[in-house]
């Protein structure tokens, strides 16, 4: 694999990452479903796997930043599916399912679906990538500042993730989310 | 222990919708809480980002564990907590 394709592969990565973050952040805003606080835990592994992807941008492709790629997925991955089983049942009382369906899937699902393939991609990403056996090190190997496509995708990603930020301290102030959120808490109390 | 601090403090410690507290009073949930922020995982992801774009890996990569830590730690409190969340 070339260097401008891993680095492309990378800006497209983080740049998935983001239009998953926006698409979930649009769908608070526009229908006001404000998130729970599993739904919050799966946005921050979205984060965390983002991190990774923005280190390989920033700092150049190792594997030390695919390790991390894939326990922030791994991380999102156990909150997905705990939400997924805890929906699963039919006699839930709480009805089958939690939430707005996208395709006929809940956005849990989807995100424990998108989380899987972000573990598969960054193993593959490994696989391919050649730079690693070069000197038995894994040396960076493009380290110059990041420009168009990945500057653009590092850019938007770190928005989103002070975004989200911003909201979950307007959702939840300084501590957990109510269970099911109705209000954003601190413009309540103010 | 729920008596004890009550000869204390003038309110209950019954659990309660963990929304609901004041804030500017010392209250022992409010305490509680305030170890359970769900902002900290964006925050210290942002804090991370900061620090890799202006050169500082290494202190980056001790941010973001910070943030991964601390949603194990959400989703731990999540799946234990006594009023049984289950969103």
């Amino acid at each position: 694999m070339t260097d401008s394709l891993a680095k492309t592969l990378n800006a497209l990565g983080l740049l998935a990452i983001t239009i998953v973050l926006t698409f979930a952040f649009a769908d608070q805003l526009a229908k006001d479903d404000l998130p729970c606080p599993l739904c919050l835990l799966q946005r921050a592994g979205f984060a965390l796997a983002g991190f990774g992807l923005a280190m390989n941008i920033l700092q150049g492709q190792r594997a030390r930043h695919f390790a991390l790629v894939i326990l922030g997925a791994v991380t999102g991955f156990m909150v997905s599916v705990r939400q997924i089983f805890l929906h699963i049942a039919p006699s839930s009382p709480y009805g089958s399912g939690y939430g707005d369906t996208f395709m006929g899937l809940h956005f849990y699902t989807w995100a424990a679906l998108l989380f899987g393939l972000i573990i598969i991609g960054s193993a593959l990403m490994m696989i391919f990538d050649n730079g690693y056996k070069t000197d038995g090190t894994d040396k960076a190997r493009n380290t110059v500042r990041p420009t168009g496509l990945a500057l653009f995708a590092f850019g938007a990603f770190s928005l989103l993730v002070i975004a989200n930020a911003g909201s979950t301290l307007l959702e939840c102030e300084l501590g957990l989310c109510a269970d099911n959120p109705t209000a954003y808490e601190m413009l309540e109390n103010s | 222990m729920k008596e004890f601090v009550s000869l204390f403090f003038n309110h209950s410690l019954d659990l309660k919708p963990l929304n609901r507290y004041n804030i500017g009073r010392f209250d022992l949930e409010l305490l509680r809480e305030n170890g359970l922020m769900m902002v900290l995982p964006f925050l210290l992801v942002a804090i991370a980002l900061g620090l890799v774009y202006f050169e500082k890996p290494g202190a980056g990569y001790v941010v973001w564990g910070g943030g991964v830590l601390w949603t194990l730690w959400l989703l731990n409190v999540h799946a234990t907590d006594k009023l049984n969340l289950n969103f």
